[in-house]
């Protein structure tokens, strides 16, 4: 092996992959920033577009696009053979099972990784801050999900998520352009549902990103637990045009691009908003965590790239704390992380920092262990089960409480026969 | 109405187009591009075709240093010259203009994007600098160390804490651990030795300090209330996920691109493991040193002339076979063996000849003789249509079995490989043995 190729010790870099529902993050462990975001979904021959994370596609069907999907990570984005690298995967909490299996048989059968790492992608995010406690909110595109996590033991009974996300208020930008958005025709104002009806996906996401931010709370608002779509009207923002395709300028007012948002706490219509999901996952905490908890929210996620959204949230917070729904919850003052890297690829750094330690082997599935137990014995958050000590160095069960918090973070409760497995879990 | 498609089933059960295969003569099988194993061959950036060797590629973060993208459209910047006047200053004053000089900025030509747009100042040499050296991330290092000693410091503890219950049983004769003549500090020094590695430095972790949350959190610019501007000053999801290390909310603050680099791909068999296909190295060439594509092995099975196929009718449906070999090639085509997937989805029923067909060897030379031999092959004028040189067009009558819905037909090639066995020494070198090759062929014939 050439010199230049050795990474620290006698290992090549590891590739670090962080598959979300809308975008996947890769890159080279030990580097900052991940090299490229790129879409998660294939574009097959005749244009049709395959979400690699849709969950209706069979195990067969799935193989072949991540097959095609892995295939262009590594020939077409990261230059790099396959082989003799291992993987760390930053996975979403609730992957299906029929998810991981079949990524791990790809990687592993097709691509012949030597090993790979599948850790839950939010509590990686803490990671950069050198933080091992902290509330993780991460705004997804389809979700919204909490996780707590205090002295690296992730707790999984403050998981909750909900499906309100960049989707919802791409949704929300849709509906209040064809309820009252205006196109410019030469001298007169055409109505824009008239002129284009429902706009592309594509086009509201631009308008989305060139034109929204996030207000702040409307002041006028009594009633601080739950405001009615529509009621908050009340905005300051100044109109912008936005230039379509055709020519024509369609009139983004500032309410849509000020309180679009408020769709995001309006709530699901059952009672559950980001704000909420924040308040009960802290109350799903023992109640001597809280306090440092609400002291470290750090607020991740691609849908989180919105100008003001942090303050806004902690606005919402402070709001619904006096709500009776929340007296009980003694969470003392809020506080909020600035993140150090960018918000949409928080959790890649982490997965980065962790995949450029070494003495971390034995979080690694390796290829001839898998090839020799198959797929059953890929570790799960879930699992109950004892750790395949042939994989593992023999290091023994790790503690539940060792004094460093590290090795429950990457592992989360792997070995935890404390901890109540999923079906007991009650999820948003 | 679907498409007509010729597919050939490669050894791992999948129907492919012929031009996707490869053939491997070692196994003496069809290969598709899931069974074989890629491999980086060479690295050149797609837009100067300049070869970059791989220890630069990597260097360099797998980007060309010379070409540079548009951020917004991603096309090649072009390098514009401007006449500017130097200006004259005394005492931080302009005193007025002097000569002038030429100056260098970037142009997309495709968008009218400049750097100038980005306030990116212009530059004297025509080759820039143009990207700005990546400045290093001290906070990354530092927290690398931090975990890396961290991750040590539990694994020193946890292997004390092993044989500190290990040593349990002394504790069940009575005898405390401490009153043991290996003191505790002897202990943790055995433990380390054991991890191997196992240094790690307390100051690193006591100095470290993580990021503090804050009480303070930042509203929404006021410039995004009262003077947004246009949306163009903004930057779009694409630009911005495009510079994944320098994501930017407004345009101004975007930064040309450079080029991604491409790879020219080796195949190598997974069974084998030898190489199948290697391209050359030249970044230009479209040739191979090694090229073994099933087009170059298999003979080729083509719809020549459809019928109009009727339920329940023979009706004689032209096909054709070309010999990519440089030897004379009968084939036999057998009825599908019910064992393939696709028995079960055949809708017609076909008579295949009966006999061998002969198909030419394959002559690169013989389009340009005036003259050539004609050999006589002794056809079936029942079933041969025409033959030219190694291609022969022949009938097959088919009779579809279903009122509606897609017509489809399937077979078994058979024909003989001659297989070289390599070998080093030329006196060792064995006459070719023929290996029977029988690939499946399954045909959509449209749908009626």
């Amino acid at each position: 092996m050439p010199l230049y190729e050795l990474g620290l010790g006698s290992e090549k870099i590891h590739v670090i992959i962080d598959i979300g529902s809308y975008h996947t993050k890769i890159g080279f462990a030990g580097e900052a920033s991940p090299r490229h975001i790129i879409p998660s979904y294939n574009v097959k021959r005749n244009n049709e577009v395959v979400n690699i994370c849709d969950p209706k596609l069979s195990k067969s069907e799935l193989a072949d696009e991540l097959i095609t999907f892995v295939h262009a990570i590594y020939f077409r984005y990261l230059l790099t053979n396959p082989k003799d690298r291992k993987v760390v995967i930053c996975e979403n909490f609730l992957q299906t099972e029929l998810f991981r299996e079949t990524l791990a048989e790809v990687l592993f059968k097709q691509f012949s990784v030597v090993g790979v790492m599948m850790t839950p992608a939010l509590p990686l995010s803490l990671i950069p801050l050198g933080t091992p406690t902290g509330l993780v909110v991460n705004v997804g595109y389809h979700d919204t999900s909490v996780i707590c996590v205090y002295e690296g033991m992730i707790i999984l009974q403050s998981y909750l998520s909900v499906e309100l996300g960049t989707h919802a208020h791409l949704m929300a930008v849709q509906r209040m352009i064809s309820e009252s958005g205006t196109v410019k025709v030469g001298s007169e104002m055409k109505k824009a549902s008239e002129l284009y009806g429902d706009l592309d996906l594509s086009v509201l996401e631009d308008i989305r990103a060139r034109t929204c931010f996030c207000g702040e709370r409307p002041v006028e608002l009594k009633d601080p637990a739950f405001t009615q779509s529509g009621v908050n009207t009340a905005h300051r923002a100044s109109d912008m045009s936005y230039p379509m395709s055709d020519g024509y300028h369609l009139l983004v007012s500032g309410k849509i691009r000020e309180r679009s948002v408020e769709v995001l706490y309006d709530g699901d219509g059952e009672d559950n908003s980001i704000a909420t999901l924040v308040l009960d996952s802290l109350l799903k905490c023992p109640i001597d965590c809280r306090v440092e908890l609400a002291g470290r929210i750090l607020v991740i996620g691609g849908g989180s790239m919105l100008a003001g959204f942090d303050h806004r949230l902690k606005q919402e917070l402070t709001a619904l704390l006096e709500h009776p729904r929340f007296s009980k919850l003694s969470a003392g003052k809020l506080k909020f992380y600035k993140p150090n890297y960018f918000r949409n690829t928080m959790s890649w750094t982490g997965g980065a920092i962790m995949g450029s330690v070494e003495h971390l082997h034995d979080r690694y599935v390796s290829r001839d262990f898998y090839n020799a137990k198959g797929s059953a014995t890929l570790p799960n958050w879930s699992s109950l089960a004892p750790q395949p000590k042939d994989s593992y160095q023999s290091t023994g069960t790790p503690s539940r409480r060792s004094s460093t918090p590290l090795r429950d973070f990457m592992s989360s409760p792997l070995s935890s026969s404390t901890l109540p497995p999923i079906s007991n879990l009650s999820l948003s | 109405m679907t498409e007509c498609e010729v597919n050939y089933t490669c050894a791992c059960g999948k129907c492919m187009p012929l031009i996707h295969l490869f053939f491997c003569k070692y196994c003496v099988t069809l290969r598709c591009p899931k069974c074989v194993s890629h491999e980086v061959d060479s690295y050149y950036c797609p837009h100067c075709l300049e070869n970059i060797p791989s220890a630069e590629a990597k260097s360099m973060k797998n980007k060309c240093q010379s070409c540079l993208e548009c951020p917004n459209c991603t096309n090649i910047l072009q390098v514009r010259s401007a006449q500017v006047p130097m200006v004259r200053r005394e005492a931080g004053k302009v005193k007025g203009f002097g000569q002038f000089k030429k100056v260098y900025y970037l142009q997309c030509s495709f968008c009218f994007w400049t750097t100038r747009d980005v306030n990116q100042p212009d530059k004297a040499a025509s080759n820039g600098p143009w990207i700005e050296p990546q400045v290093e991330d001290t906070w990354m290092i530092g927290i690398i160390n931090y975990y890396r000693h961290l991750i040590q410091k539990e694994k020193v503890e946890m292997e004390k804490r092993k044989r500190q219950r290990r040593g349990s049983f002394l504790g069940s004769l009575g005898i405390s651990d401490k009153l043991l003549p290996f003191s505790k500090l002897a202990r943790s020094s055995f433990s380390m030795n054991l991890t191997g590695s196992g240094q790690f430095d307390e100051n690193v972790l006591n100095n470290f300090t993580p990021v503090e949350p804050k009480e303070e959190t930042e509203p929404a610019d006021e410039k995004y209330y009262t003077n947004p501007g246009e949306p163009y000053h903004y930057a779009s999801i694409a630009s911005r996920i495009n510079q994944p290390s320098n994501e930017v909310y407004y345009a101004c603050d975007l930064k040309p691109n450079c080029t991604h680099l491409m790879v020219k791909r080796s195949q190598r068999c997974r069974e084998c493991e030898h190489n199948l296909s290697k391209p050359e190295f030249n970044p230009s060439s479209i040739k191979f040193k090694i090229h073994q594509i099933a087009l170059r092995f298999v003979p080729r099975f083509r719809i020549v002339k459809m019928a109009s196929l009727t339920s329940g009718e023979f009706s004689k449906v032209q096909f054709s076979l070309t010999n990519p070999t440089e030897y004379n090639l009968p084939v036999e085509l057998l009825p599908l063996p019910d064992s393939h997937f696709f028995y079960s989805k055949l809708t017609t029923e076909i008579q295949l000849p009966s006999k061998e067909l002969v198909l030419a060897a394959r002559d690169d030379t013989a389009q340009y003789d005036t003259e050539s031999a004609i050999q006589d092959f002794d056809d079936d004028p029942e079933i041969v249509v025409a033959r030219r040189m190694n291609k022969l067009t022949f009938v097959i009558n088919v009779k579809p079995l279903v009122s509606s819905g897609d017509v489809t037909m399937g077979f078994q090639l058979k024909y003989k490989y001659k297989a070289m066995t390599p070998s080093i020494r030329p006196e060792e070198q064995k006459d070719p043995e023929d290996v029977n090759v029988m690939p499946c062929v399954t045909v959509v014939l449209g749908s009626i």
